[in-house]
């Protein structure tokens, strides 16, 4: 049972789709109405939603109100899975369609602030204005376009291959990769970018502080 | 940022995220919003009656399981923040899979919660999760609540593991004493719960037929049949 030394535990979605039918079973039962298997589903349906969510749309509230639309259709629409085992793919799918519908309804949102020239009080903040206070990355994905967005969550948070990534955002493989790609080139870039800004920033920092020495 | 460092960042982000879960009380709240879906023949006007029941039936019961102690004290308290349970290992006798190296996390402390031969059940928290580690490499990271509820809802958390399944690896609530295989030829063979877990070694020439939960007093509490985990 030996494994390169430094090998990071599996997770515990990885184990369990190890363990025999865990994921199928628990659906059939859950099927069958029992309480236990119902609220495992809606469990592991709220689970995929809000990290991809987190990851595609940089903001935690509207990752949860998402997050709560997938448990709702997953466990509204179990009757239609014809696959129980495939229940993981079938949430990712959800999940996609959701942050997608979720990130129009922000974009519509916030054009309809900008017309009406809306004075925020209180907490209130626009995504673009609490994404000033955020770190590079979330910054930057939020440049992104929102399937290039869903492609990378799906690559680093769930770990999952062109092709079952191509099957959640109903993508074929190459355009699955040809967003990634350019997803990555854009963060690049950006990266390089700020990169260069920084560094004349500090140049014309040193330049001043010399001029004022003299 | 330095640009070739974007993909490291993705990956320490999606980690990040990956260990994300939600609060039991959103989850009821989107079970007890499907109700009425679900089960149509109770009609509207049951809808709210059967969501607040549901709710208040979930809530009742997981406040019951705590009131009635039956979480293993050591488990309760790790999974409350305090010492991992069982025997705290110095660094010499930590598996090399949990050792610190280069770009992953290395647990804060590693205990043996029990052993079967020279398989260990390993109890550990690491980047705020806690941890339970299956043997020689396979370790699995949950919130504390998480394994706290599966404990309480199911009784017995069971990781089959290794090639065929050879090693059954579990963590078991204060009804549990001691666990039994019970095989077709030969004798049943038995291994003693410490510290909530237990390893049990499989021995697939004998036929297995189910594992067997018992409490203090040698009655059964639950069971697993073992014939379709069979290689």
């Amino acid at each position: 049972m030996g494994t390169p030394r430094g090998l990071s535990p599996i997770s515990s979605e990885e184990l369990s789709n190890q363990l025999p039918d865990a994921v199928g079973a628990r659906v059939l039962r859950a099927l069958r109405g029992e309480k236990d298997a119902e609220e495992w589903v809606a469990h592991r349906a709220y689970t995929a939603g809000l990290r991809l969510a987190t990851f595609a749309l940089g903001d935690q509230s509207l990752a949860q109100d998402v997050a709560q639309e997938v448990a709702i259709r997953a466990l509204g629409g179990l009757p239609k899975l014809r696959s129980p085992d495939r229940f993981d793919a079938w949430t990712y799918r959800i999940s996609a369609r959701e942050i997608k519908r979720a990130a129009k309804n922000r974009q519509r949102q916030e054009s309809r602030e900008d017309d009406l020239d809306v004075v925020k009080v209180g907490h209130g903040h626009s995504f673009s204005e609490s994404l000033e206070e955020r770190d590079w990355l979330t910054r930057a994905l939020a440049e992104l376009s929102e399937r290039q967005r869903l492609v990378l969550g799906f690559r680093y948070v769930f770990g999952l291959d062109d092709e079952e990534i191509g099957r959640a955002i109903g993508a074929r493989r190459g355009t699955v990769r040809s967003l990634a790609s350019r997803g990555i080139a854009s963060l690049r870039r950006r990266a390089e970018g700020e990169g260069e800004s920084a560094a004349v920033a500090a140049e014309e920092k040193t330049q001043r502080n010399r001029v004022e020495a003299i | 940022m330095d640009p070739a460092s974007v993909e490291n960042a993705l990956r320490e982000r999606g980690q990040t995220i990956a260990r994300m879960y939600p609060n039991l009380s959103e989850v009821q709240a989107a079970v007890a919003r499907t109700e009425g879906r679900r089960h149509p023949r109770g009609g509207r006007r049951g809808f709210a009656t059967l969501a607040t029941g549901l709710v208040c039936l979930l809530l009742g019961a997981a406040a019951a399981t705590a009131a009635t102690g039956v979480l293993d004290p050591a488990l309760d308290a790790f999974f409350g923040g305090g010492d991992a349970p069982g025997e705290a290992l110095p660094e010499t006798r930590v598996p090399t899979w949990l050792q610190p190296a280069p770009g992953f996390n290395a647990p804060d402390e590693v205990s043996l919660l029990a052993s079967a031969g020279s398989e260990h059940l390993y109890a550990y928290r690491q980047s705020g999760s806690i941890c339970f580690g299956y043997g020689g490499h396979v370790g699995e990271c949950r919130s504390p609540g998480e394994w706290s509820r599966e404990l309480e809802r199911d009784r017995w958390i069971l990781r089959p593991v290794g090639k065929a399944e050879a090693l059954w690896f579990g963590l078991v609530n204060t009804e549990f004493a001691s666990v039994r295989v019970e095989y077709t030829e030969g004798a049943p063979e038995e291994v003693a719960v410490t510290n909530g877990g237990f390893v049990a070694a499989i021995d697939w020439a004998r036929g297995p037929q189910r594992l067997i939960g018992l409490d203090a007093s040698g009655q059964g509490v639950a069971s697993r049949s073992l014939v379709a985990a069979s290689p």
